[in-house]
C-alpha cells in the first residue's frame, strides 16, 4: 500500500456502525488486513469490539485466520543440498540441446517477429499432409475388405438380381436385344 | 509460447482437414463397399458348385434355383460386358435404399407386362436415357409421348429413365 493511501487509511474514523461486510468496498480492508494481521493495532481493538456484536464479521474472521493458522503450522521440506547443483545442470542441459540452439539461431533468440509463423507453419503443412493421406491408410476400409471375404446369401441373391434387372434393361448394350 | 500457437494453429487447420478426411474415407468407404459388393458376384461365380452351395444353404430351394439362373446368366457375359454391368451395378448400389426399391418395383411391373408393350418401353427407354433432362421432360410432357403409353406405362419408364447407361 502506498504511503499517502495508508496514512489515509489509519487515519480515517472506523465507526462501530459501519460493519465492513455491510458497507462493501469502503470498510473491507480492514477486515481483510485484520485476519492477514497488518491492521493498526489501535484499529484492532475497535474492530474486535465490532465483531463481538457482528456474527458475519466473526465468522469471516474465524475462517480465514484457521487458514492462517494452518499456513503458519506449514513447514516446508527441507531443500536437498545439491538442490542448485541438479538445477543448474538441467538449465546448462537445456540450452545446451542441439534442437533450442537450432531454433533459438532460426528464430534470432525469440526476438524475430515471425517465430509464431513456424508452429502455424508447421500445423498448416501436418493438415495439409493429413488431407492428402489416401484414405485407405485410415483404416476405415478394414470393414469392406473383411465384407468382402464373407458371403452373405442374402447379399448375392440380390447383387445377383440387381445386376440381372440391369442387363435386362439394357444399360450396357444399348443396340443389343435382350431375353426378358 | 510456440506450443500455444501450434496448438492454436493445430485446431485452426487439423479440425477442418480432420473432418475432410472423415468425410473423404466415408465417401470411399461407401464406394469401396460397392465395388466390393460388385466383386461378390464374380467371387461368387469363381466359387466351385460345392462353396457356393454352401453359400446359399440357409435359402430355400426356389431362391436358390433363382440365384443358379442369374448367375449362369452373368456367366455367359464377356469379360468387357462383365465390367461395364459391375460399373453400372455400382452406381446403381449409390443410389438411395428407397429408390433402389422404387426402380425395382418399376422393373417388375415392366416385365409383367405383354411383350409387345415391354419392347415399346425398352425403345423408348433407350431414347430416353440419352437426352438431357430437360430434352428427356419436354419428351416426357409431349401428347406423342401421352398417346403412345398409358398411365401406369408413364411412370415405370419415369422411374427407369433415370438409370444412365454406361459409356
Amino acid at each position: 500500500m502506498a504511503e499517502p493511501v495508508r496514512k489515509q487509511y489509519y487515519n480515517r474514523q472506523f465507526l462501530m456502525t459501519h460493519c465492513p461486510l455491510a458497507s462493501g468496498e469502503e470498510n473491507v480492508d480492514i477486515l481483510l488486513d485484520y485476519c492477514n494481521r497488518k491492521l493498526d493495532p489501535a484499529l484492532v481493538d475497535v474492530f474486535e469490539q465490532h465483531m463481538q456484536v457482528c456474527a458475519a464479521c466473526r465468522a469471516f474472521a474465524e475462517s480465514q485466520m484457521a487458514v492462517w493458522d494452518a499456513l503458519d503450522a506449514f513447514e516446508a521440506l527441507p531443500v536437498s543440498p545439491d538442490f542448485d547443483r541438479k538445477l543448474m545442470a538441467r538449465i546448462e542441459r537445456e540450452e545446451s540441446s542441439p534442437f533450442r540452439n537450432l531454433w533459438n539461431r532460426l528464430t534470432a533468440g525469440g526476438t524475430a517477429l515471425w517465430r509464431p509463423l513456424i508452429p502455424v507453419a508447421a500445423a498448416l503443412v501436418l493438415a495439409v499432409g493429413l488431407w492428402m493421406r489416401p484414405a485407405s491408410n485410415s483404416g476405415l476400409e478394414v470393414a469392406p475388405i473383411v465384407a468382402e471375404t464373407q458371403f452373405d446369401a442374402e447379399q448375392v441373391e440380390t447383387a445377383l438380381q440387381d445386376m440381372e434387372m440391369l442387363r435386362q434393361l439394357a444399360l450396357t448394350e444399348p443396340a443389343t436385344q435382350q431375353k426378358m | 509460447m510456440a506450443l500455444r500457437w501450434f496448438a492454436l494453429a493445430l485446431i485452426l487447420f487439423a479440425l477442418p482437414a480432420g473432418a475432410q478426411i472423415r468425410k473423404g474415407a466415408v465417401h470411399k468407404n461407401k464406394a469401396a463397399r460397392q465395388a466390393a459388393r460388385a466383386r461378390m458376384v464374380e467371387r461368387f461365380n469363381n466359387m466351385t458348385p460345392e462353396e457356393r452351395e454352401r453359400v446359399t444353404k440357409t435359402l430355400p430351394e426356389d431362391r436358390r434355383k433363382e440365384i443358379e439362373k442369374n448367375r449362369e446368366r452373368y456367366a455367359k457375359l464377356s469379360d468387357e460386358q462383365k465390367k461395364k454391368l459391375e460399373k453400372q451395378y455400382s452406381n446403381f448400389a449409390e443410389m438411395p435404399p428407397q429408390q433402389q426399391q422404387e426402380t425395382r418395383a418399376a422393373f417388375r411391373q415392366m416385365v409383367q407386362m405383354p411383350i409387345d408393350r415391354r419392347q415399346a418401353m425398352q425403345k423408348e427407354l433407350r431414347k430416353l436415357r440419352l437426352m438431357d433432362p430437360s430434352a428427356r421432360k419436354q419428351r416426357m410432357d409431349s401428347e406423342a409421348y401421352k398417346g403412345a403409353f398409358s398411365a401406369d406405362e408413364q411412370k415405370v419408364l419415369d422411374r427407369l429413365s433415370v438409370l444412365v447407361p454406361q459409356q
